[in-house]
């Protein structure tokens, strides 16, 4: 690598803490939006919609919390010039938690019509 | 640059991993996704971690809209609102849902551009974004001139 020691001990940009930040960001908000979802499910007594919005709930506190207990690794890292392990785990289930968050939507909407 | 890599077997150093997960063997560095790390050679971190960034803006984009998704239900469930505020809320769980998968399929291409040195590719996501909202400003402005209510 052409960076220096110097360079690598100064966390160009704040790279891990906006990461984290990042991370924090949409963990808050995902959280938020699955409890309001949680809220809708329960008004109408959608077993699926209540079970989603609180899977989506856990999966996004838990990118919160990788967002911030993340960071050391992330950091550390960071200064040895080492990319990320790869996108974890975490990350690749808050994929998957913003999309099952919209299918519950749409099931809530579709329910309406007496669809599915 | 960097050029010790070979594909996804360097020896990882035993270092107290805090946080949640860690679903890699130890010893050898399984990364994953697997496609995206068969190709080419480490980038430089800075650039790992802003794609990981735009990746959780994508993320944001997509439970933006499923939020609104949600307050045109609860709304609907306010008054007796006809059907238009339903469709509404169907183009945004729809649009959210597109935004979040073609956000991480963009994650996974600028990835391995960047570890082959090849220029960007461009956001697919962006024009989702785009008709999903452009249709929802459409469909409110029917609703309000009082078309499907």
């Amino acid at each position: 690598m052409g960076r220096s020691p110097a360079e690598d001990t100064q966390t160009p940009g704040l790279q891990p803490e906006r990461t984290a930040l990042a991370w924090t960001r949409t963990g808050l908000s995902a959280t938020a939006a699955s409890v309001i979802l949680l809220r809708v499910g329960v008004a109408r007594g959608s077993l699926v919609v209540v079970t989603v919005s609180l899977a989506v709930a856990a999966l996004a506190l838990a990118g919160f919390a990788y967002g911030l207990l993340g960071h050391g690794e992330r950091r550390s890292r960071f200064d040895a010039g080492e990319s990320a392990s790869g996108l974890s785990l975490i990350a690749r289930l808050n994929v998957a938690a913003a999309i099952g968050l919209c299918v519950a939507g749409v099931l809530l909407v579709a329910a309406k019509y007496g669809l599915g | 640059m960097d050029q010790e890599t070979e594909n996804g077997a360097r020896p990882r150093e035993d270092q107290a991993r805090p946080g949640t997960g860690a679903a890699e063997p130890k010893g050898t560095r399984l990364r994953r996704p697997r496609r995206v790390y068969d190709t080419g050679d480490e980038p430089d971190p800075r650039f790992t971690l802003a794609n990981e960034r735009t990746l959780l803006a994508w993320l944001r984009t997509a439970i933006a809209f499923a939020a609104a998704g949600v307050g045109f239900v609860a709304l609907s469930e306010l008054a007796d609102l006809g059907w238009l505020v339903d469709l509404v809320a169907f183009v945004s769980f729809v649009g959210g849902g597109a935004t979040a998968a073609l956000g991480y399929l963009h994650w996974q291409r600028v990835e391995r551009a960047m570890r082959q040195r090849r220029p960007l590719p461009a956001p697919v996501a962006i024009v989702v974004v785009l008709a999903a909202g452009l249709a929802m400003v459409l469909l409110g402005g029917m609703a309000l001139i009082g078309i499907g209510l």
